[in-house]
């Protein structure tokens, strides 16, 4: 792996959590359902796996609920849903991450303003 | 559940096996439920696309889609770096923070006891009813007050529900007395104790449903679907008798000529006692506290092995 694909791999590991917030904003989902959806984003893509410990972690911080749902394909399944305090953590984490996405465009368009062909 | 090829079902093991060792250091029913999350996964992803059978390459393909095992740990070590979110911390302080089947037994243990003070109460005519509710919900809420980490949701979100219930009970009798004084406030009556026992009811499923919890965390998902059986049908029968005794109560007082209505209340002291407290007593022994019990077993089993 190159430093590169180990710091994108790292910075999509410090956001999973931001991402699985906000896809539970919109409706509640089971845990299958929820690994599918990140996975599947450009540029999210993760090892399925990888949400598992953080719903478990969101859960013991009550920022998402879950509950048993009867599934007709087999056994029921977990549904995960956002609660309260999660909405709250959702909305500061949005605010923080726009603030930082819009400095560190800032800062690479200034780069790539300095020496022009660089990056655009 | 799709039947595997043995290579299948081999591989599983192994991959299984390899994210139980990664995940070692955790508590023990956070370990589980990540786990159960896991299978849950393959499950679904296999119920999906692959034939039955399943074959190596299919779930083979499941993994690769799910990530090694080590890559769920960095995940998660990442996001533990940051700063913890506001949301109040479980455990609760002063309470050993390492989950196991026997400081869970011990929760089960005094959710049994304080079901035991209900169940005689309740069907009890000569003890108020509302005492021993209350007396028992309040048991409850002692049993939930401070509980070991991995706490599933049922009792996380049980003791608002138990006050509510216990200011419903509350409210009952003096509703009641006042309204030989005040016969509009009759109308309060009924409304108050259907949301007093609808409450207690909630109550009842939310301790069998973390109980249930308690149980699939640990990998004994028969146990807890007999307990959710359990507590549908005690639901379902408390409901059942309470309206067959109102329905009773209503012929006997539509049958009753007018001048003769005052003052009468012995069909519902001759159905609680032949009724109600034989049937109460059966329900809370059958549905109520056998299923704890049998809670309460298989968590001292988890913790010995």
């Amino acid at each position: 792996m190159t430093d590169a694909e180990n710091w994108l791999a790292q910075m999509r590991r410090g956001t999973l959590e931001l991402a699985i917030l906000n896809v539970l904003a919109r409706e509640p989902r089971h845990g299958y359902g929820l690994a599918r959806r990140l996975a599947g984003g450009p540029g999210l893509a993760i090892g399925e796996g990888t949400v598992y410990p953080i719903l478990n972690r969101l859960r013991e911080n009550r920022l998402i609920s879950s509950r048993l749902v009867a599934s007709t394909e087999g056994p029921a399944r977990r549904v995960y849903s956002l609660t309260a305090a999660g909405e709250r953590q959702r909305r500061d984490m949005n605010e923080r991450w726009a603030a930082l996405a819009e400095s560190l465009d800032r800062v690479i368009r200034e780069a790539a303003g300095a020496r022009p062909g660089d990056e655009r | 559940m799709k039947t595997r090829t043995p290579e299948a079902a081999h591989l599983e093991q192994d991959y299984l096996a390899r994210l139980r060792a990664m995940l070692g250091g955790r508590p023990a029913a956070e370990a589980e439920a990540i786990l159960q999350d896991v299978r849950d996964h393959i499950e679904s992803a296999l119920g999906e696309s692959a034939a039955e059978p399943v074959s190596l390459t299919a779930m083979a393909a499941v993994f690769e889609r799910l990530g090694p095992p080590e890559t769920c740990a960095a995940a998660e070590e990442s996001a533990r770096a940051r700063p913890p979110s506001p949301a109040p911390p479980v455990p609760a302080a002063g309470v050993a923070s390492a989950v196991d089947g026997e400081a869970w037994a011990g929760v089960i243990d005094r959710l049994w006891w304080a079901f035991l003070v209900t169940t005689i109460g309740l069907y009890v005519p000569v003890i108020e009813f509302a005492f021993c509710d209350i007396a028992g919900i309040a048991l409850v809420l002692a049993a939930v007050r401070r509980l070991p980490a991995g706490a599933p949701d049922d009792y996380r979100t049980l003791a608002p529900h138990g006050v509510i219930a216990i200011v419903l009970l509350l409210l009952t009798s003096p509703l009641i007395a006042l309204s030989h004084i005040a016969p509009l406030l009759a109308l309060a009556v009924v409304p108050v104790a259907v949301a007093a026992f609808a409450w207690e009811l909630i109550v009842y499923a939310k301790c069998m449903g973390g109980a249930a919890a308690l149980l699939e965390g640990r990998g004994r998902a028969d146990l807890a679907r007999s307990v959710r059986t359990s507590r549908a049908i005690y639901i379902g029968s408390c409901i059942g008798v309470t309206v067959f005794m109102i329905g009773v109560v209503l012929v006997v007082a539509l049958v009753t000529p007018a001048g003769r209505r005052e003052g009468i209340d012995w069909p519902t002291e001759i159905l609680s006692a032949c009724v109600m407290l034989p049937i109460g007593w059966v329900l809370g022994a059958f549905f109520a506290l056998r299923p704890l019990g049998q809670v309460r077993a298989a968590l001292r089993e988890t913790a010995a092995a």
